[in-house]
Parts: C-alpha cells; structure tokens; sequence
C-alpha cells in the first residue's frame, strides 16, 4: 500500500477515458500493467533501514571473524584481494538462488546473507588492492570501487547496496581530487565533478524515461552533489580545511542556481510553464539566491522541490533537516558584524514575508487558486 | 525488484496508482504525454504548490526575522542595560502572544507565534540567570522553563508548542541526572528511566487523544516524534544494562521492569489498538538489536568472544533481521487485508 498521494486504479483510468486520453481498446493492456507494475513495488523504507542495520552488524561478527581467525593476513595484498573475490562471487552465487526463492524467511535469511558477502567482498577488495599497489597510489581505491561496483551492479539485489557502491566512487574520486591536487588549484575539477554529478542525478531522478535499473545511481549523484555543496558551504574559508587551496564556489553556486531553476521547470511541466507570473517569480528568486552565494540553500530546496515533487518522504526529509543547517551555515560563514548579519537576516526574513503577502494579494497561496 | 526486501502481490482491488505508476506506464509508452500530465494533475493538483510554497515562505521568512533579532541583541549585548534586555524579551512574548490572542488558535501564524513565545520564556530565563547569577543548574532553568510555559502549551492546542515543551522536559530530567548524581551514574541505565516514562505517558496521551478525533494532535509526525526518541532511549538503556549485568541493585531493576514494559506495550499498540506498521518497525529494530547483544552477552558471558562466537553471531544476526523482515511482512499484509 502506498502512503504517496495517490488515486485509484478504476477513478483514474475513468478520468482518462473521458477526457479522451486513453482509447477504449488499451484500456485492457494499460489495466494489466498497472496490476503487473503493483506487483513490483519498492520495498518501504521502514525494510530498508531494519535490513541495512542487520547487515551492517552481521558484516562487523563476519569481519571479526575472519580478523580473529587469520584466514586473512591483513599483511598481504593478493591474500586480501583473493577472499574479497571469493565474498564477491559468494554473493553473485548466493543471487541466483535469491530470485527464485518464496518470500518467507529463508529468503530474507538469503538476501541478509548475500548484502554481507557483497559488502564485506567490497571491503576486502579495497584493502587489498591498496595493500599491493599502496595507499599512496593515486586513484587505486577509486578504480577498484569503480571495477567491483560496476561488475556487481547488475546482479545486485540490494537496493542499497546500489546506492552505496556507486556513492563510495563519487566519494572516493572527490577525495583523490581535492586531497591530491595539492600543487594545483581544484575549482575547475570540483565543478567538472559537480557538474558530472548534476547532469547524472537529473538524468536518473528527474526523468520518467531513464532505466528503472539505474534510479540509485541518481542518489548516488544526489548525494555527491551534497558532499560538494557541504564542503563550499562549511565555512569562511571555501573548502581549504579539504582541498589545502581556496575553492571558487562560483562556477558550482551557478550550476545550482540553474539546476534550481531547471527543476522548478520539470515540477511544472515544462520550461513554457516559467512564463506563468507564479513560476516566474519563483525563477527569479532562485537566481537571485544564487546571486546570494548560498549554496547549502539552493542544494536543500532543491532537494524540498524534487522530494515534493516525487512524493519522496526521506528526500523531503532531508530538505527539511538540510535547510535550517544550511542557513546557520550561511550566515555564521559570512564575514559581516553582528549589526550587519542582524540586518540582513530581517531584510531577507521581511523580503520573504513580504512575497508570502504578495503570493495572498495574487492568490497563488490559497488552497481555491485557478 | 528487490531483492533484499520483497513485497507480496497486492489484490486487484487495492491498486492506489501513485506518481511512479504512472512514470512506469508513460516510459513503456502505454499512455500518452497528455495522459501522463493529466494524471499527475489529479494526484497533485497545482494549487497545492502554491500552498506548500507559501507555508515555507512564512516558515522561513519567520525564522530569518526572529534570528536577526536574537543577532541584534548579540551585537548591542554589552550596551544594553539589564533592565532593558529583560523588559525587550518580555515585550517580545507579549507580542507573540498578542498575534495569538487577536488571530486565535489553529492558524498556521499564531502556532509560529505560540512556538516564538515559548522559546522566548527559556531566552529570558537564560539571561536572567546571566545577569544576577543565581547560579542556579542548567536542569533548573529547563525545569522552570517548562514549568512557566505548561498552561500555554495546554491552552495552545498546538502539536509544535507541545514538542518544544516536551524537549525542554527531556533535557530537564537528563541534565538533572547528570548534575545531581556522581560522575559515574551518567552511564547508567537507570539515567534514562524518567525520559522513557515521560515519553511513553504522552504517547500513549496521543494515541488516545487522535483516537477520540483530536485533530490537532492526529498528524502522523507526533507519534514518530515521540515514539522514535522513547525507542532510542529504550534501546540504549537495555544495552547499556545487559552489558553490565552482575550486581543488579533497585535501580537498575526498576529501569528493567520499565523497559520491559515499553517493549511489552509498544508492539500492541501499533500491531492492534493503533496499526502502523512503519511505528512497529521502529520498536521491532530497536527490539532486534538488543535481543542481538542478549545472545552474544550469553555467548560470552561478559569474556572475550571467541573464533566461533563471531561466527555464529554473525549468522545468528542474519537469522534475527531476517526473521524480523518476515514478521514485518506478513504484519503489512495483515493490516492491508
């Protein structure tokens, strides 16, 4: 059952049918696929958590265990990477089973197991490629996470897990970027990145055509674009704390401003919609918001839009957490007085009370608007 | 399909059709463009941005506002005489509660007034206690915060007045431990024995309370906002017992009889006299984690774990969540039946 707001089956295809969207001789096969895509429901989030908490302490006895036994030899690089092979293939084997078992206990016993085998597998693989070719190495964690995400990817069962792998890269890549480049100045590759990660979360989130398969690497690039925005956003001195340069946060504050602008866009149904005075307004205090040089304000109510949009309770949630965050942020960062922050503080609090008035004098906030 | 956590096929009947329905039909290109458009409108109608645009704006608008007041006070702080910091926070809740008293109760901008006024209470109490140094503990401003701003959050009907009040009441009770007991005590379970039976008595006043048709405490968030911290404290506080479990003194099986008791009253209420399977998911994890530290203190018994012990724990930690998810499961299609 799904708690999104939503409309019956028999109401909707109705509605259709009488507008003239929907010919009387599809209605059967359209039918059929509501009923086939119902049966294909995304486990709730509440399974989620229960399974990624027993995996985890399952994954820290296993670890232990193996540590404790000295099956594995943390000394030796091709000893680690072989056992994270074997875990690997374990839970490739430990898959197959998997689909076609009943749903029961012995599948979720299964599925349990092969989340464990497919995350420590991953653990391993990293140490021990790291152990032969040495964590000073550039780019060996990064390529191994890359090489084992995009060999388990398809087979993987667990949502989770395809969420996890592909953000461990992006971490992973970010980190030999900024922590790396020390001789030189990382702005342009940090907004490559962004932009890279911008391009694949609209791509995968925002688009009904997109693979099904690939919907988590879109969080994924979520969650990248917020790890670039935590570091612009946390404080005076622009990232330097992780990158040992200043970072120009311009090139990525405008990439957010757009990417705000684009997804108020998609929202409404189409760029032709921005011309309406509502969303026309709407675009214009994005710009100006990225004019502002806020970030952490744009990334959360982008994240508030989309969750919205989507239907996506823990995206919403997390725009709710993200946005009274990233205005502390913003105003503890900005180097003003106390005078100066209170006044600006109460200029934008009385600008945006000021456009909730115009919203009610227009009628764009009341629950009868046309 | 996932693989980790399975749903059961639900019954022609019970199809609801949501936004990721209709993005399925439209990509296999089942339904039109028009008829996508068409059915998203019916799910979300646009209106309703507008009203979810404004309430942020006012939310926020409020915020930023009430914080470059409070950055005001900051930067004039030492200039300001006592007398005029105090008689400017009392003007302050004078005026908030002003909004309230001329708008009335059950608007969105009286329940942001009512939420300022009470916040404003603790920032008086604060620089009172600031200027004439009383010297008073931190868990007796909390607890004369609380104690002053009761009969508002009883006349406001309001869910956020009550959450403030109900916070300020948790970091009463646990300052409180910390400050009047030794050191040593604030690892004890026995800390968390007041925060449990607060939060359990207002939750179960909640599930009385939305029973009987109370609107304003019906929305879903409120059971959520003091079920998960009562779990989490729950859950901690079993730990942090069984990890200790050799002299066992009244104390300490006071705080077992009442975490007992929370685990032994959560899961009926939200499997039967109040179903919501995402509530009984909270109070099952906490549930599969300590029952998980039960058999591995069992194993060990309070020794060092041996080669095996991480094995078997390591399955039989698989074989509790599993068992879990299954209950779950099978708990979901029940209700949905």
């Amino acid at each position: 059952m799904t708690t999104r707001p939503s409309i019956d089956a028999v109401t909707l295809l109705t509605s259709w049918r009488r507008a003239g969207l929907l010919a009387a001789a599809d209605t059967a096969a359209v039918a059929e696929a509501m009923m086939a895509s119902a049966r294909d429901t995304e486990p709730p989030l509440y399974l989620k958590i229960l399974s990624a908490i027993g995996t985890f302490l399952a994954t820290l006895f296993f670890v232990a265990f193996l540590a404790v036994s000295e099956l594995i030899s943390f000394r030796s690089g091709t000893g680690t990477l072989a056992w994270g092979v074997a875990l690997l293939l374990a839970a490739v084997g430990l898959s197959v089973p998997l689909r076609r078992a009943e749903p029961g206990i012995g599948h979720d016993f299964l599925a349990q197991a092969t989340f464990a085998a497919m995350a420590v597998g991953k653990v391993l693989c990293v140490a021990g490629a790291l152990l032969i070719f040495g964590e000073r190495t550039p780019w060996v964690a990064t390529l191994t996470l890359l090489l084992v995400t995009a060999v388990t990817y398809p087979v993987s069962g667990a949502s989770l897990d395809r969420v996890l792998s592909p953000y461990a890269v992006a971490a992973s890549a970010l980190f030999e970027l900024l922590e790396r480049s020390r001789g030189g100045d990382p702005s342009l590759a940090l907004a490559a990145f962004h932009a890279v990660a911008t391009g694949l979360a609209g791509w995968l989130l925002l688009s009904h055509r997109r693979p099904r398969i690939l919907a988590p690497i879109g969080l994924a690039a979520l969650g990248a674009m917020g790890t670039v925005v935590c570091i612009i956003a946390s404080g005076h001195d622009f990232g330097i704390w992780v990158s040992h340069r200043p970072i120009d946060p311009r090139p990525i504050e405008a990439m957010l401003a757009l990417s705000l602008v684009a997804t108020i866009a998609w929202a409404a149904g189409g760029i032709d919609r921005l011309a309406r005075p509502p969303l026309a307004a709407a675009a214009l205090g994005a710009l100006l918001l990225g004019f502002a040089g806020a970030p952490g304000i744009v990334f959360a109510l982008l994240l508030l839009i989309v969750g919205h949009a989507l239907h996506d309770v823990p995206l919403r949630v997390v725009g709710i957490l993200a946005l009274p965050s990233f205005l502390v942020l913003w105003y503890y960062g900005k180097d003003l007085t106390f005078l100066e922050k209170s006044a600006t503080l109460v200029g934008s609090g009385a600008l945006l009370l000021a456009a909730r008035g115009a919203m009610h004098a227009f009628g764009w906030g009341r629950e009868n608007a046309s | 399909m996932n693989a980790d956590v399975t749903e059961a096929a639900p019954t022609p009947a019970a199809i609801r059709i949501d936004r990721r329905l209709i993005d399925r039909l439209a990509a296999r290109d089942l339904v039109s463009a028009a008829a996508r458009d068409h059915a998203l409108e019916l799910i979300e109608p646009p209106r309703r941005w507008g009203l979810w645009a404004a309430r942020l704006i006012t939310v926020l608008g409020a915020a930023l506002v009430l914080a470059g007041i409070v950055y005001f006070f900051a930067f004039n702080w030492n200039r300001i005489p006592p007398l005029t910091k105090l008689a400017a926070i009392a003007a302050m809740i004078a005026a908030a509660v002003a909004v309230v008293g001329i708008l009335g109760f059950g608007r969105l901008v009286s329940e942001v007034a009512a939420v300022a006024a009470v916040m404003l209470v603790g920032v008086f109490l604060a620089v009172d206690g600031q200027i004439h140094q009383t010297g008073a503990d931190a868990w007796q401003l909390f607890a004369g915060w609380a104690a002053l701003t009761l009969v508002w959050a009883i006349l406001a009907n309001s869910a956020a007045v009550w959450a403030i009040w109900l916070a300020v009441v948790n970091l009463a009770a646990l300052t409180w431990w910390d400050q009047v007991h030794p050191f040593a005590a604030t690892h004890q379970a026995t800390r968390y024995i007041v925060p449990m039976v607060v939060d359990g008595a207002f939750l179960a006043a909640r599930e009385v309370l939305a029973g009987r048709g109370v609107a304003w405490v019906a929305g879903r968030w409120t059971r959520f906002y003091l079920l998960l911290p009562l779990v989490a404290t729950a859950t901690v506080a079993a730990v942090t017992l069984i990890d200790r479990p050799r002299d066992l003194g009244t104390e300490e099986w006071s705080a077992a009889a009442v975490l007992v008791l929370v685990f032994a009253l959560l899961v009926p209420l939200h499997r039967r006299w109040r179903p919501d399977v995402a509530a009984l998911a909270a109070t099952t994890i906490g549930a599969a984690v300590v029952l998980d530290f039960v058999v591995f203190q069992l194993l060990t018994g309070g020794h060092r774990a041996d080669l095996g012990i991480f094995f078997f724990m390591g399955l039989t930690t698989l074989g509790i969540f599993a068992a879990a998810i299954a209950w779950l499961r099978a708990v979901a299609r029940s209700m949905e039946a």
